[in-house]
């Protein structure tokens, strides 16, 4: 498994899950939580790549 | 002259509940620290327990596979510290590992800075998990 997009995929599902474990009690607000994180973690790593993509380095 | 301010209800509170830290606190926060969720799984936490042992079990492994480094005790510059102590923070899946002689790590491997990520966050999450279980056998949090 090499594929980067994938590996940042399971990244953040197993890092978003223990954050929203940690930080909200009930499974509704877990799973909003969850669901915003996962969100966030995928379109903010697309997006900073995508900006990063001109540079030479 | 100096005024010595009277302690506020807040400090007083941090105070006594210093005091309150049972043997049986640490032993949580021991057992959680050495296998992610056990603290958890000892106050009966189990969802929050499967959840946590699942998570940094996947993340640690995952580091292993895409042949990231373990950063050993033996300390050569202060980022290395801060890296031994990222690694650290998985307990005994770390020192089995390290032991083992797993994580000599690639640096020519594709994916080898992802690996390294996928290992610090796997200790930096069971700190976090640790400070939880704390808060949870404190009686602060449900």
């Amino acid at each position: 498994m090499k594929n980067h997009f994938v590996l940042m995929l399971v990244f953040s599902v197993c890092t978003s899950l223990v954050l929203s474990f940690i930080a909200k009690k009930s499974v509704k607000e877990r799973t909003r939580y969850f669901l915003s994180l996962l969100g966030a973690f995928v379109v903010l790593s697309v997006l900073a790549s995508w900006l990063m993509f001109p540079f030479p380095f | 002259m100096k005024m010595q301010r009277e302690p506020t209800a807040e400090v007083r509170n941090q105070a006594e509940s210093a005091a309150d830290i049972s043997p049986r606190t640490v032993g949580v926060c021991i057992a959680g620290a050495l296998i992610p969720g056990l603290g958890h799984a000892i106050l009966g936490k189990w969802d929050r327990a499967l959840v946590f042992l699942f998570s940094i079990a996947c993340l640690f492994g995952m580091g292993l596979y895409l042949q990231g480094t373990l950063f050993s005790p033996a300390i050569q510059t202060v980022t290395a510290l801060l890296k031994f102590f990222a690694d650290a923070g998985a307990g005994l899946f770390y020192w089995i590992a390290l032991l083992g002689g797993l994580g000599k790590g690639n640096p020519t491997s594709y994916t080898y800075d992802y690996a390294n990520v996928f290992l610090y966050v796997a200790g930096l999450l069971n700190m976090l998990v640790v400070m939880d279980v704390f808060d949870i056998a404190m009686g602060r949090k449900q």
